[in-house]
């Protein structure tokens, strides 16, 4: 069940980076540089959305060799119906961090 | 300061595991993924905040400040039984070398009647009951603050069983062992109770 609160900026901003390309599965390092949000604030979000049914995560391979599997995560259906009620404009998300432009 | 950061990680995942095993795994994991060293702290350190804003709570907060404050009032009180039956010894020894001897003038003459009139055996087996409950009251605080419920049921049974034994043993009457008893059940209740809200605290996220 998703929250009905309005989330914070970060939150946003999060929202907005995986709406950007929906289908494809993102990590929490890519996101942290995406976004700029911490990961203090970033795990605790991809948990909530997770357990919300917002995301769905996975171990994927990793693409260079002789490194460990990531964790993946990618927005479901209900997500992308969040996502889009909520995410930041691409002004705002600029705004954080401008090499996202 | 990769090694830091791998310090870091490590610790933020041993923190969040017992609540998020696989975000603890893919903390840990995608910190390898990270080519720049001050991004991998960076990272590391934000890995930290999230594992301990995740584990923290009102409640858990709550819970730990009752437990310390219940197991830090049974520790003083186990130490002052350790402590204060030295100062009857003492003042024994004090008049059986000097039958004359006042502590303290006409202020404390009665306990200076009592002890001198009691032998010494008295006042030793007095020390050795009460350092032995005043030990067990220590030990069983250590257990409280370390929420071992287990161990502390078993120290209880043993306080109330010495309690219990005490009147027989010819130490005084039955008033003593029933604030001892009650004392290390209120103790054992508090605890167990703390423990079950915890759990539930824990489960429920």
């Amino acid at each position: 069940m998703a929250s009905i609160r309005k989330p914070s900026a970060a939150a946003q901003a999060l929202l907005a980076a995986f709406l950007a390309a929906p289908a494809n599965w993102r990590h929490g390092y890519d996101l942290t540089k995406e976004t700029s949000v911490g990961a203090g604030t970033l795990y605790p979000l991809l948990d909530r959305w997770a357990r919300q049914g917002l995301l769905e995560a996975e171990w994927r391979k990793a693409d260079a060799p002789g490194r460990p599997a990531r964790h993946a995560y990618r927005l479901t259906a209900a997500g992308i119906v969040f996502a889009r009620t909520w995410a930041t404009s691409p002004a705002v998300v600029v705004n954080l961090k401008p090499s996202m432009a | 300061m990769r090694k830091f950061a791998k310090c870091l990680v490590t610790h933020a995942a041993a923190v969040i595991a017992p609540l998020r095993p696989t975000q603890a795994r893919a903390m840990v994991a995608e910190l390898d993924h990270i080519e720049s060293a001050s991004d991998a702290f960076d990272f590391a350190l934000g890995c930290v905040v999230a594992a301990y804003s995740q584990r923290m709570s009102v409640l858990v907060a709550l819970t730990f400040s009752v437990r310390l404050a219940t197991a830090l009032a049974a520790g003083l009180f186990g130490l002052l039984h350790i402590i204060q039956p030295w100062s009857n010894v003492a003042l024994k020894m004090r008049l059986l070398a000097d039958p004359g001897f006042t502590a303290c003038g006409t202020r404390c003459e009665s306990w200076i009647r009592i002890v001198g009139d009691l032998p010494l055996s008295h006042w030793l087996w007095q020390q050795g009951a009460m350092a032995t409950f005043g030990a067990l009251h220590v030990v069983a605080a250590v257990l409280l603050l370390r929420g071992s419920i287990g161990r502390l049921a078993w120290m209880s049974m043993i306080v109330a069983a010495l309690a219990l034994a005490m009147p027989a043993l010819g130490g005084g009457g039955i008033t003593f062992p029933v604030i001892y008893i009650l004392l290390i059940a209120m103790m054992l209740a508090m605890g167990h109770g703390l423990a079950k809200l915890e759990h539930w605290n824990f489960t429920r996220r």
